[in-house]
């Protein structure tokens, strides 16, 4: 989704008017355009404004406590799962231990593709600062990893149906500002450069030759 | 200790590691306002405490899921509070009226006067209502069908006879003068 395309929808997403789908895919794009974010914390206020502005009614006496007695069980004090961190340190077993069958087995054909290169690649997945960046599509499912050394170099694995006739891979870094245009490919491993601004990435499908902003998003950082 | 005096942010982070006395706090600060949007959408009394049964239970199991980086716990609760409502209105096809069926008695529709619990609220409804008035009567279908009707955008375009363009930018229209009004001091 293009940059305007997501800017039209969000008075549709404050509003709580778009179909599931359209919101996961306006979420997707969120994270790519994170300059949008002030634009709907602001409609979100307004919208706000039309449920806090209506007549307020009045709670049934003892409504609290029985509202309190139904709620769905939840072992008091329990901690919040944690959401994989796409920067979070991982060490070699936590990494392979990540990884999908089908994943570990595009791992193994990127180290053999990367050649005299692939012993390095070994090495890092022991190093305490090299980090896993996990990826999933617009339904959350994970469909890649990105493996980033602290030189920056970056193994990138995806798990994703060939691109379309003519089409390629392009990744992206993300960053504070907009997606950065990095490496177009077409197999499921790629070696690319991590710019020092991106803290993370993103996979989409563009025309041969790339393009300078994101068309069609296939894969973004999991939260 | 007293949770009372904590944001709305603070009370959902205790709510995320399982406290229910910060959820207590939170039914009273938001439960009114939720039984009102859930009567404004055109449910019955006892839906409107489904409803409100719904959406704190919703907001007992999805509070680790806010992000105040994102968006302000207002605005994420009564987020959740609309989506709950909106399924409990599609559940039951309990649409409100057709919006402003007599044209002659298009002031009183937005006339939203009613008891106030203390001059914030009072100030709210007064803000609202001035803002729903500096709408169009077009603008003001929009914001009816999409958001007190609950219609997904594609339904309220074919129940309005817009295109979906036109839909979208009343939509926006309709949010930015509204702003303009509930953001005045």
């Amino acid at each position: 989704m293009r940059l305007e395309e997501a800017r039209e929808l969000l008075p549709l997403y404050a509003l709580d008017a778009l179909s599931p789908q359209e919101e996961r895919e306006l979420e997707a794009a969120l994270r790519l355009y994170p300059q949008l974010q002030t634009e709907l914390n602001a409609l979100q206020n307004t919208v706000a404004g039309l449920v806090t502005g209506l007549p307020a009614e009045e709670v049934p006496e003892g409504f609290e406590d029985r509202v309190m007695a139904r709620l769905p069980h939840r072992p008091r004090g329990s901690e919040p799962k944690e959401a994989p961190r796409p920067t979070a340190p991982l060490t070699r077993r936590g990494f392979l231990h990540w990884l999908t069958p089908a994943l570990a087995a595009a791992l193994l054909v990127g180290l053999v593709w990367t050649g005299s290169a692939a012993w390095g690649w070994v090495q890092a997945l022991g190093h305490p600062d090299t980090r896993v960046v996990t990826l999933v599509n617009a339904q959350g499912q994970v469909v890649g990893r990105a493996l980033v050394r602290p030189d920056r170099q970056t193994l990138l694995v995806v798990d994703l149906p060939p691109p379309a006739g003519g089409k390629v891979y392009q990744a992206w870094g993300l960053g504070a500002g907009p997606p950065i245009p990095l490496e177009t490919f077409s197999r499921r491993v790629a070696l690319l450069w991590l710019p020092p601004q991106a803290t993370a990435l993103a996979v989409s499908q563009e025309p041969a030759g790339g393009s300078s902003s994101p068309t069609q998003i296939l894969a973004l950082p999991q939260n | 200790m007293s949770l009372e005096a904590f944001s709305d942010e603070s009370l959902l982070a205790l709510v995320a590691r399982g406290d229910e006395e910060a959820l207590r706090v939170l039914f009273r600060r938001y439960a009114k306002a939720v039984l009102a949007l859930a009567k404004r959408m055109g449910l019955d009394a006892a839906t409107r405490e489904d409803c409100v049964q719904e959406v704190f239970g919703r907001i007992w199991k999805g509070a680790e899921t806010f992000d105040p980086r994102r968006t302000s716990a207002r605005s994420w609760l009564l987020a959740v509070a609309h989506h709950g409502a909106v399924d409990l209105v599609r559940r039951q096809a309990a649409r409100p009226q057709a919006l402003e069926p007599d044209p002659e008695h298009e002031e009183e529709a937005f006339d939203l006067a009613g008891p106030g619990l203390d001059e914030g609220a009072a100030l709210d409804r007064i803000r609202l209502e001035r803002g729903l008035r500096a709408l169009s009567f077009e603008e003001r279908q929009v914001i009816e069908v999409l958001y007190y009707q609950g219609y997904a955008h594609q339904e309220a375009a074919a129940r309005l006879g817009l295109p979906l363009g036109t839909l979208k930018t009343r939509a926006r229209r309709a949010l930015e003068k509204l702003r303009e009004v509930l953001g005045e001091a």
